[in-house]
């Protein structure tokens, strides 16, 4: 069975993009509208790795970040953001709460998948 | 202040319609011109609103209406507080227009018609940021697609010309597949030299035969010679037999038992001149066998070699033109795979490419964030976006220099709007 992967984004095309490249490859895709939906969604499932877009109406990436690294089961997990925010203390702020990499948009569907399958196989 | 932020949306419209008739990728440069366009109507629209009713009301000129002389000052008035300030604002003895610092306030009808234009706007770009992304799901379904049935096809082609010849294949394995065509001419080519070279050795061998045939034939005359011999010295064994017989008899009584052995003599005389003519008849018969096998054997040695080495040298031509055939099947197989690979290149440019739906819907949703901010300074705000009115209380040109900076820390802030290039972006782990 392959490893599972949320995808939070505001955007439906973005998170239809996200979902072909990684089923593409084995992977099963959730996606979640945004923060809060991909909060409830993420204490429904443990996934093995997260990818989230920052600007996002009702909950942001950032504060995902944090309300997951709270919770016991994604101490651990790896989030990936993916996101036009490009600035360096916007990637401060993303390393400090917790996120695990910074992929900036618009993402290359080749280095998305190079990325993932280092982090987690 | 508006003016220029039109005419500069109208131009950057203009800029990005020539790049999309003169780029390729034309999709990205064909909506950021629609959002330019899109700001200038939004433009056009206040400042018409605002002009609506002045008495030295000058119209915009129109893009269209080129090569029309640009408005000059004169001709165009400072706009006056009373069309931008909302009617609860008072403003403080600015020049209005009217020289007496007036407070001035628009009149229900102007508001109405901003409220109605910015309504509309709205709805149009929501328009379309919905067909937008609409059309960018249908393409990156239809470029996925395509992408998934190019690889498909270029597997099974890999699939058709690779063959048996599969190193992950077990070797029962590679009995249920088609032999790779390599490997059919080689063993072909093989089989043919060895058929022709066992020809070829058999011609060899059978002259060798032919040689050991005669030195046999020539041993079977010896013996026949020798079995002569042996019917000679029966004859003269009887004659001798016959010698004694009368020899006992001239002895009488005495020289009859040496009767019975000349007799008995005679007899085995007989018999080894029977025995030695079977012997010769049997010699006969073998040297019969032997002469034909050895005429068969110089027809065999002697067979033309001509055919079979024409159909060698058939055999190689047909290899040869089946090796012409396989090397063109290669080169089209090369060829898939090439373009195979660069159907996949472009559908990942594509996609990237197409992640300016969400650069645009960010694009958008400022550009209706400003929307709201030029309704709030113009008529105070739509039922839809209510700020305090001390945002919006600004005296003309302080309103003109607070909205520009307002727009441009906005741009300062908006990262988002910031991200413009279409290329892939970077990946970073911490």
């Amino acid at each position: 069975m392959g490893k599972s992967v949320l995808a939070v984004d505001d955007s439906r095309s973005m998170r239809q993009m996200v979902s072909f490249t990684l089923k593409g490859a084995g992977y099963n895709v959730v996606e979640a509208v945004d923060g809060q939906d991909g909060l409830n969604k993420s204490k429904d499932h443990i996934f093995d790795l997260i990818l989230t877009d920052q600007n996002m109406p009702k909950m942001d990436g950032l504060t995902l970040v944090r309300s997951l690294r709270v919770l016991s089961n994604y101490k651990q997990v790896p989030i990936l953001m993916l996101t036009t925010e490009s600035g360096d203390e916007m990637k401060s702020q993303g390393k400090q709460a917790g996120a695990t990499g910074w992929i900036v948009k618009p993402f290359d569907p080749e280095k998305l998948l190079t990325v993932v399958k280092k982090i987690i196989g | 202040m508006k003016r220029l932020l039109y005419q500069g949306s109208v131009i950057s419209g203009i800029g990005f319609v020539v790049l999309f008739v003169s780029k390729e990728n034309f999709i990205p440069y064909l909506v950021l011109g629609g959002v330019s366009f899109a700001w200038a109507f939004l433009a056009n629209c206040c400042i018409t609103a605002l002009q609506a009713d002045r008495p030295d009301h000058v119209p915009i000129p129109s893009v269209l209406d080129e090569p029309s002389p640009p408005v000059m000052a004169e001709n165009y008035p400072p706009v006056q507080d009373e069309y931008i300030n909302p009617p609860s604002v008072t403003t403080h003895d600015n020049d209005n227009g009217n020289g007496n610092g007036t407070p001035v306030a628009c009149n229900s009808s102007q508001k109405l018609e901003v409220n109605r234009e910015c309504s509309a706007i709205r709805s149009e770009i929501s328009q379309v940021k919905s067909v937008l992304t609409d059309a960018i799901e249908k393409l990156n379904i239809n470029f996925t697609s395509l992408e998934f049935g190019s690889r498909t096809q270029q597997e099974l082609v890999n699939e058709i010309t690779r063959g048996a010849e599969d190193p992950d294949l077990q070797e029962t394995e590679r009995f249920d597949r088609p032999i790779d065509f390599d490997r059919f001419a080689v063993e072909t080519e093989k089989l043919m030299t060895e058929l022709v070279d066992n020809i070829v050795n058999t011609s060899k061998y059978s002259m060798k035969l032919v040689g050991e045939l005669e030195e046999v034939t020539s041993s079977i005359g010896d013996i026949l010679s020798d079995v002569s011999g042996v019917h000679s010295i029966a004859e003269q064994t009887k004659v001798l037999a016959i010698n004694a017989t009368i020899e006992a008899a001239r002895a009488g009584k005495s020289g009859k038992g040496f009767a019975v052995v000349a007799h008995e003599v005679r007899n085995l005389s007989d018999h080894s001149k029977s025995f030695g003519e079977r012997i010769a008849l049997h010699v006969k018969e073998i040297r019969g066998s032997i002469g034909r096998a050895e005429k068969s054997t110089i027809e065999l040695a002697s067979k033309d070699m001509t055919f079979v080495l024409q159909a060698k040298r058939e055999t190689d031509k047909m290899l040869s033109g089946l090796n012409l055939l396989h090397k063109k099947m290669t080169d089209g197989v090369d060829s898939i795979a090439q373009i195979t690979n660069d159907i996949s290149t472009n559908v990942v440019g594509a996609v990237i490419a197409m992640q300016f739906e969400d650069l645009v819907s960010q694009l958008l949703e400022g550009v209706l964030l400003r929307l709201e901010r030029i309704e709030l300074v113009t008529v105070g705000g739509s039922s839809e976006t209510k700020l305090s009115n001390s945002e919006a209380a600004f005296s003309n040109e302080e309103d003109d220099r607070a909205l520009a900076n307002q727009m441009s820390e906005d741009k300062m802030t908006n990262k988002a709007v910031m991200q413009q290039s279409l290329d892939g972006g970077d990946v970073e782990l911490f």
